[in-house]
């Protein structure tokens, strides 16, 4: 009953959202509620996948593994945190590179290795589970957009080096990220209606969904089009939205529901 | 044909893991005990099972994966 209810507001938060860069508000106004509705993402993220996390026992093999899952998202919280908090609360323009881009840097290791780790997990698990061979052509689609459309241009960019290594560390790290995600999410398929498989996929859809939105942004700000407020912005929501739905999920399936009514 | 106590694990699997999976899971890890799911004997069940549970703990935990183990142990 309780992740029902989590599950609705998750749900209603990200409508809410949708809504908000939808009605047209006030550039000032939606600066606000983008700020907030991404930080927030972030941390339900982050909240929900540790909680999925510590529903596993000390013994199984997996657990820390989850607990890195939410390492990292919390980091990706805290840079939407740190990046609210200069445009929002200082009223300044965000620095780049700065510590917002330190937290997101960061969180893309946590994110990588676990999420690796536990591929590494599930393919060795005895399960008839086995890495889908699309999987790799869709990582070389993403790479080449990537590189034609950010990579290169942002190498071939006046910016002073360290400007330069941070940008593009993002779309690096977005292409490693998805391959990840997408080799768990194609795995997941197998699954059919079987339950083990729906939280990755929630959670690979969101690593897909900030890998998109990394894309676009960085597309957007090279060409500088960008603005905040822009559509793309919802890509950071959603993708929290959704690994926290997967972290409902994955609880759900570790505790079963039938005990969690006895709980409450 | 796969024989009864096949049938059963396929159908206390199948929520958790999808038909197909439940089904190719089953043959091979009968297969890496030597044994073929027609011939699979009431004896050898448990191996089977135990090997099972094992790539279950990876997607649900100990807890769980022992609370399904139990479902499966009652077939025979």
């Amino acid at each position: 009953m309780r992740n029902r209810v989590f599950g609705l507001g998750l749900l209603l938060f990200v409508l809410a959202s949708v809504a908000a860069y939808l009605i047209g508000l006030e550039e000032s106004v939606l600066t606000v509620v983008g700020n907030a509705a991404q930080t927030l993402s972030g941390l339900l993220a982050a909240f929900f996948v540790f909680r999925a996390a510590m529903a596993f026992s000390k013994e199984d093999t997996v657990r820390p593994y989850w607990i890195w899952l939410a390492v990292g998202y919390l980091l990706n919280g805290l840079g939407f945190l740190t990046y609210a908090w200069y445009e929002i609360v200082l009223g300044l323009e965000v620095p780049f590179p700065g510590i917002a881009d330190l937290f997101w840097i960061a969180s893309y290791p946590a994110l990588i290795i676990s999420s690796f780790a536990l591929l590494k997990q599930y393919v060795n698990s005895g399960l008839a589970v086995q890495i889908n061979k699309w999987s790799w052509g869709a990582v070389l689609v993403v790479f080449l957009l990537a590189a034609y459309f950010t990579m290169l241009p942002i190498a071939a960019g006046e910016e002073g080096w360290l400007e330069k290594a941070v940008m593009l560390a993002y779309p690096i790290l977005d292409v490693v990220l998805f391959a990840a995600s997408i080799i768990i999410a194609l795995m997941m398929r197998q699954f059919g209606a079987g339950r083990l498989g729906a939280p990755w996929t929630f959670i690979a859809l969101g690593m897909i969904a900030v890998t998109a939105a990394d894309m676009v942004y960085n597309y957007l700000t090279i060409e500088e089009l960008y603005q905040t407020g822009s559509l793309v912005d919802l890509g950071w929501v959603l993708q929290g939205a959704l690994v926290a739905w997967g972290g409902i999920l994955q609880y759900r399936l570790v505790k079963g529901e039938g005990k969690e009514i006895q709980a409450a | 044909m796969a024989g009864a106590p096949v049938q059963r694990l396929e159908e206390i699997l199948t929520p958790y893991l999808g038909r197909t999976v439940a089904q190719t899971t089953i043959r091979m890890q009968c297969k890496a005990l030597g044994i073929t799911p027609d011939g699979l004997t009431s004896a050898q069940v448990p191996s089977l099972i135990d090997r099972v549970t094992v790539g279950l703990r990876v997607f649900v935990g100990a807890e769980k994966a022992n609370q399904i183990r139990s479902e499966m142990s009652s077939i025979h």
